[in-house]
């Protein structure tokens, strides 16, 4: 089934960009800037990332990608350190490493479930990245068939996992989407020429700038929300010689990894979901499946081992809408994105073989990537144990100023920070009220998408909104959108049972 | 008020209103472009169903997620350190093309610092001037980003 003559020249080319030296460095860049805001709690990936795009301008786009591809997956390396040593998680998707890693580490077997992580991030991405290697190629191939209806109906069911799946509140969720796709919609119309919602700011007919208002959601609330949680107590420097697993933890994390590295790699690969949800989803299994499911949340290494697994596995098949649909699983993937059509290429079914050797060549640098996580994470552990005590006094201010020029550079528009700081404040009003913001940006990208390919199926059918039920792809796609929402309707009256009981 | 209060939680009930105003406002947004046939939709006709399906999500984060825990209370905002942040960015922006590189990580920097109340104003200033030898040093000259240090 699986050509191997044609995997092995694909990944010779791929390894003739990944290893040159160029991208050897950039991918390092990548992976320590993506460890070091991912250890940080209260720092995340977007952040780095608008650190980072002043450099990628001046860089080839297999490059650039590579390197902020490093960023992403060196964060979920990252995040379980502070999750471990100070029941904080350094990001969303490690929240659930606390639950038996800080147990562990005050059992006296930190390092241990340090070394676990790294492994078990090792492992996890493997996996996925086995997966994207394989499945990428045939699924672009098979999305060739993929007409506008097709596309349209599959948006609907990514953003609609995105809402529902994400959250416990997936009215608030769907508004977010709404939302998205409504700013998605401010500029002028390309078709009618009509100004839409611009309100006659000459800086928003081109609509809005990407990068500002996704920095402006993500990177400014967690600034303003963690600024004064105030500095923690440097944890103890990690010795080698504790870090190693017993006979007895080999034997519990082997499965374990499988486990969660398979449904990581399944939530990672579907649009709208990604690693926070593979990481809960892993540690509920393991639970689940476990003899004695009454050691988690007392320092069970399973329940380091799994979610780690799942939430590294995820970031790579990520990778896979993002790079064969053109369709973004999760807002990092939708900066990425920008940052291809930034440099003139569209990724899409076309990506894989009009530019192999940006597939490709990305596929191998996530390889080598990971082996340079692997090298980071445990020989220098103790380096991001002590990047865990700069005093926040410094360290905000200093990404505040940035973040602001990273943006800035973007397109050299003052605009842009103007833009920057009323979606700072939107993402921080919408944080307080308890809205989602992925599911926003998510939709903000597939907007433009989602009303072109709405307006193309409906000129095609002669204006029979049928044409969407007709075609047996397009009609798969809105049927599984379909069991989302009696999959919502269920566990709302389910919760609501619950509610009554207690 | 209190009424209200008693059925549904108020942190909902606000969630829930701001959304159900922001979808009446894109329908009549959207009711100024023209709708077009179903066959050739115009430009009003996509806004008009995303104002239709905010009205929707209005509706049921009051009257579904607003009654399942009704003591659900507003966070509190950190007031200080989103003005801070804001007054960051409002100077980066007045300042960039004004006063070159310099000046605005300067002072973008020192504001920023105001959003902790724990440090002194000389620890303020030399973590700002910290940040502009640094950000100076980096962009414009390593990097070569076409940003002026300093503008007269």
């Amino acid at each position: 089934m699986v050509d191997l003559a044609a995997l092995s020249e694909n990944l010779a080319l791929g390894f003739s960009v990944a290893l040159s030296w160029e991208a050897l460095f950039y991918a390092m860049i990548g992976v320590t800037l993506g460890t070091f805001v991912g250890v940080l709690p209260g720092v995340g990936t977007m952040s780095a990332i608008a650190m980072l795009l002043p450099l990628t301008f001046l860089m080839e786009p297999a490059l650039a990608i590579i390197m902020l591809a490093g960023i992403y997956y060196g964060g979920a390396y990252g995040g379980s350190t502070a999750s471990i040593l100070l029941n904080l998680p350094g990001t969303p998707s490690s929240a659930v490493t606390c639950l038996d890693g800080y147990p562990m580490a005050r059992n006296g077997r930190a390092g241990v479930a340090l070394f676990v992580t790294t492994i078990a991030s090792f492992a996890g991405s493997i996996m996925g990245l086995m997966l994207l290697a394989l499945v990428a190629p045939p699924l672009a191939q098979f999305a060739l068939q993929f007409r506008s209806p097709e596309y349209f109906s599959l948006m609907v069911l990514g953003l609609m996992a995105a809402a529902i799946l994400a959250s416990s509140s997936p009215f608030r969720s769907l508004a977010s989407v709404v939302l998205g796709l409504l700013l998605g919609v401010v500029g002028i119309d390309m078709l009618s020429g009509t100004s839409r919602f611009t309100f006659g700011w000459p800086t928003l007919f081109d609509g809005l700038p990407l990068v500002a208002v996704v920095i402006g959601l993500f990177g400014v609330p967690e600034l303003i929300a963690n600024v004064r949680s105030g500095n923690y107590q440097r944890p103890q420097a990690v010795r080698m010689r504790d870090m190693l697993p017993s006979r007895d933890d080999w034997k519990r994390i082997r499965p374990a990894m499988l486990r969660g590295g398979s449904i990581g790699a399944f939530f990672g690969a579907l649009p709208g979901t990604g690693g926070m949800i593979a990481s809960f989803m892993a540690y509920a299994v393991e639970k689940r499946v476990s003899r004695t499911p009454a050691r988690f949340g007392k320092g069970a290494i399973e329940g380091v081992a799994a979610p780690e697994t799942a939430n590294n596995s995820a970031v790579q098949t990520a990778f896979i809408p993002t790079l064969t649909l053109g369709i973004p699983g999760d807002p990092v993937m939708a900066l990425m994105l920008g940052a291809l059509m930034i440099h003139g290429i569209t990724p899409g079914t076309a990506l894989i073989t009009s530019n192999p050797d940006i597939f490709w060549g990305l596929i191998v640098s996530f390889l080598v990537g990971n082996v340079m996580l692997l090298l980071l994470n445990i020989p220098l552990i103790n380096l991001w144990i002590r990047v865990l005590s700069i005093p926040r006094q410094i360290l905000f201010p200093a990404i505040t100023a940035f973040v602001c020029i990273g943006v800035y550079s973007v397109n050299l528009a003052v605009a842009d920070i103007v833009v920057l700081m009323v979606f700072g404040l939107l993402g921080y009003a919408l944080m307080l009220l308890r809205f989602q913001t992925a599911p926003l940006v998510l939709g903000l990208i597939l907007g433009p998408m989602m009303e072109e390919n709405l307006r193309r199926s409906l000129l095609i059918s002669r204006g029979d909104p049928m044409v969407f039920l007709e075609r047996p792809i397009s009609a798969t796609f809105l049927g599984l959108a379909g069991l989302l929402l009696v999959w919502l309707v269920v566990s709302e009256i389910r919760r609501r049972r619950q509610l009554r009981a207690t | 008020m209190e009424r209200l209060r008693r059925l549904f939680s108020l942190a909902d009930l606000v969630a829930g209103a701001l959304v159900l105003a922001l979808g009446v406002f894109t329908l009549y947004e959207a009711s100024g472009y023209a709708r077009g046939s179903m066959a050739n939709i115009g430009p009003g006709f996509f806004p008009g169903l995303l104002g239709m399906l905010l009205v929707a999500c209005g509706i049921g984060i009051i009257l579904v997620e607003g009654t399942r825990d009704r003591s659900a209370a507003l966070p509190r905002p950190e007031i200080r350190a989103a003005l801070a942040t804001v007054a960051a960015l409002g100077l980066f922006a007045l300042l960039i093309e004004r006063a070159g590189l310099a000046p605005a990580v300067m002072a973008t920097t020192y504001a920023a610092s105001y959003a902790t109340t724990t440090v002194t104003p000389l620890f303020r200033f030399v973590t700002a001037s910290g940040v502009t030898i640094v950000c100076v040093l980096v962009f414009p000259i390593a990097l070569g980003l076409p940003m002026r240090i300093v503008t007269w």
